[in-house]
């Protein structure tokens, strides 16, 4: 069943906001593609088991590769938590589909010990013309919000290894090797920008001071500018790409 | 003065007033009424979702569709949502076919249906925990969502009751379904045993106590149904009655005007006011007019039950604090800030019908402000397709900016959005209102020019598709039915 995570345990709005995103951007529909539910359903490869559950319940008939691929019916229909799969849901180097057997995919949280891997499973599964979405946190997911580590004994999302976004040059390293794998960049966003981040801080500040007026107006500015695209995406906590397969 | 309590609410139901009805009103204004009602029964059969299949075997079916609210947007899930959507249609449906009094014909069964089906969405979309799947609204996709998972209970239990005292089969299984939900989210996560409340937050979790009147408020209604029904009255005593108290605590009292017109300060504006929530310590004094409506049936309940007048003033100054804020082309402030500063963008539409419905319960203790601008303000959102819009101003949310002239000119995607769990406060308002003629309704194609975010943008909305394009290209397309839209280009992941 979709929606079956609760409120008091969804991931940092910055990853929801993504996988919301990527929902959509997968949605779109592929006229040359039978739609059978098969087809259908992107490929995932998520290396964040806290992220988990977020793909399940927005993605309950997600196509997997490795061994959930060979459980007859859609992911949901894997008995108990994704989170009691051993290993990040998902993430396996070996075990692409075949070449174009998807015509999307959805790729949360490039690893630096394995993203080399993933890209060879991504370009060898992906449909030429297909859409891969890329989640990645930048280097500024690691020093602010929930998942810094500054001050945080428990920081959210550990577990799975050093993103390879949030290394200094980690997303452009990224985007260069998807385009020598054959996806050609088709947008790049960055979400919580800096600017909602500051604007943030100072609406919170104007609440302790007495006017929680301006600082809801503050508040919703920085919805507003949440979401950043082009150069001033790496001013963000996560960044958000979109490529296309290169029709060759 | 207040008048008596009238007995325990099951007496009451005895009596034909567990539904609250208005007195008859004017035949113009009850024809007008059923016909938005009709027009606004068709739409939502638009916002169904599709029937079930392979592919989704896992998405709760229901009625669906993005969501637009104050403290954020879901534009891009776009499935059912199992929230407070269905208080509204469980009860507007209710209230249409309740019309007549047991040993009189009934009428038109289709209303008791759709009561039923939308019964029957939230118990096909129980989780094994207890909760229901897709709960949070404007926070979906998520589940546990208040006050929304309360509001369905108190749906599904008006219906067992109604069923029940009509002599139905069948009534037993929503009430086990809402029963099931309050025993294991209310009881058994939210329940706080040492401040005596329902907080909003499972409270054997770390993190301060919080407290947020309106949802408390919502699953105390949910609970005295359940005590009616269950003829159990702990569920009052135990749990309702104390909660009850802790609202009474988050409003502000002070003392009564003196007499004389002259302009009264900012403090008396607020008086009666209900604050939006409190945080541990630290109370968060916001007053939202429609979250304080929202507060006053469960303290009405609370004052027919204990016969303390205590409950019906804390209704009565919430009332009068709304009221007091009412402009002169009806409407209300979305929230009002320390010093009486009341903000307007977004000023709502649909959600009116809580206001309004708070009011009629408020008549028969002598409120009798004249809201007939609200309601008229409420009735002019209903456009071609017969579904409610959602506010005017959201443009301005953030402060006036460098598009304000275009966007004073040109609502906001979000204004003229059509939300379920919006229209359905709305409908259940008209169906109190409707008569038992309601004419055949047709859900029309609607369009009309709008903004989101500075961009000027053209929304067609057909019983099948919502699409929005800017300057020729389509930005937002949502086919009805559908979990996620099929475009949506990134002004429409605002959350």
């Amino acid at each position: 069943m979709t929606g079956t995570r609760p409120v008091v345990a969804l991931a940092p709005l910055e990853y929801r906001y993504g996988l919301d995103a990527a929902m959509s951007l997968l949605a779109a529909p592929d006229p040359l593609v039978a739609d059978d539910a098969s087809s259908s359903q992107p490929l995932v490869l998520c290396n964040v088991p806290a992220l988990a559950h977020e793909v399940r319940q927005r993605l309950p008939h997600a196509m997997v590769p490795g061994p959930l691929a060979a459980v007859p019916g859609p992911l949901a229909a894997v008995p108990g938590p994704l989170a009691a799969v051993p290993g990040p849901l998902a993430r396996n180097t070996d075990a692409a589909n075949g070449a174009g057997a998807v015509r999307s995919a959805l790729w949360i949280e490039p690893l630096t010990a394995t993203w080399e891997a993933d890209i060879k499973t991504l370009a060898g599964s992906v449909q030429p013309g297909g859409r891969l979405v890329v989640i990645a946190s930048q280097p500024l997911a690691l020093l602010l919000g929930k998942r810094s580590l500054r001050g945080n004994p428990r920081p959210w999302g550990q577990g799975g290894g050093l993103p390879a976004g949030a290394r200094i040059g980690g997303i452009s390293g990224l985007l260069r090797r998807l385009a020598s794998a054959g996806f050609r960049l088709e947008a790049r966003y960055g979400l919580h920008s800096a600017s909602a981040i500051a604007a943030n801080l100072l609406d919170r500040g104007l609440e302790r001071w007495g006017r929680p007026d301006l600082g809801d107006r503050l508040h919703f500015w920085a919805r507003l500018h949440y979401c950043v695209p082009g150069l001033m995406a790496g001013m963000s906590t996560v960044a958000l790409v979109v490529a296309n397969k290169v029709v060759r | 003065m207040i008048l008596p309590a009238t007995p325990k609410a099951g007496a009451a139901r005895e009596q034909g007033q567990a539904l609250p009805r208005p007195d008859s009103q004017a035949g113009a204004r009850v024809a007008s009424a059923a016909a938005a009602v009709a027009r606004l029964d068709a739409w939502l059969e638009t916002m169904r979702t599709r029937a079930a299949g392979a592919a989704r075997a896992h998405v709760p079916r229901g009625y669906g569709g993005p969501v637009a609210h104050w403290w954020q947007q879901s534009l891009l899930y776009t499935g059912a949502g199992l929230d407070w959507r269905y208080e509204g249609i469980i009860t507007g449906y209710l209230e249409l076919w309740g019309r007549t009094l047991p040993g009189q014909h009934r009428q038109d069964e289709r209303w008791l249906t759709k009561a039923r089906r939308a019964g029957d969405d939230l118990i096909s979309g129980q989780l094994e925990s207890g909760n229901f799947a897709e709960s949070a609204f404007e926070i979906n996709p998520a589940t546990a969502g208040t006050p929304h998972e309360a509001a369905c209970d108190a749906g599904l239990l008006r219906l067992a009751l109604e069923l029940r005292w009509t002599g139905h089969s069948g009534w037993e299984s929503y009430a086990a379904c809402a029963e099931r939900n309050l025993r294991s989210f209310y009881i058994g996560q939210l329940w706080n045993p040492e401040a005596l409340m329902i907080g909003d937050h499972p409270w054997r979790q770390s993190g301060p106590v919080t407290f947020v009147p309106n949802k408390a408020a919502t699953a105390c209604e949910a609970l005295f149904l359940m005590a009616e029904l269950s003829g159990e009255s702990r569920w009052v005593e135990e749990y309702a009655l104390p909660t009850l108290r802790w609202i009474q605590e988050h409003q502000l009292r002070g003392r009564k005007p003196a007499g004389g017109r002259g302009r009264s300060s900012s403090g008396e504006r607020l008086r009666g006011a209900i604050a939006q929530n409190s945080i541990g310590t630290r109370r968060i004094n916001k007053y939202f007019p429609l979250y304080n409506a929202r507060c006053i049936s469960a303290l009405l309940q609370g004052y027919r039950w204990t016969g303390d007048e205590g409950y019906a003033e804390s209704a009565l100054g919430a009332m009068d604090f709304i009221a007091r804020f009412a402009q002169g082309d009806g409407s209300l402030p979305t929230v009002v800030y320390p010093g009486a500063r009341a903000s307007t963008t977004p000023s709502w539409l649909a959600p009116l019908g809580d206001i309004l419905r708070a009011a009629d319960e408020l008549a028969p203790l002598g409120f009798s402000a004249d809201l007939s601008a609200t309601e008229a303000r409420l009735l002019g959102g209903q456009d071609e397709s017969g579904g409610f819009q959602t506010a005017r101003g959201f443009a301005d949310q953030a402060g006036r900016s460098r598009t304000a002239t275009r966007a004073q000119a040109l609502p906001d995607v979000r204004d003229v959005l059509h939300v379920t769990g919006w229209c359905d406060k709305a409908f259940r308002y008209l169906a109190s209102h409707a008569g038992s003629q309601i004419p055949a309704g047709l859900s029309a194609p609607f369009e009309t020019d709008c903004i989101l975010r500075g961009r000027a943008m053209h929304l067609v909305e057909t019983p099948d598709l919502l699409e929005i394009t800017s300057q020729g290209a389509v930005c937002y397309r949502w086919v009805k039915g559908e979990p996620w839209p099929q475009i949506a280009s990134p002004e429409f992941w605002l959350r």
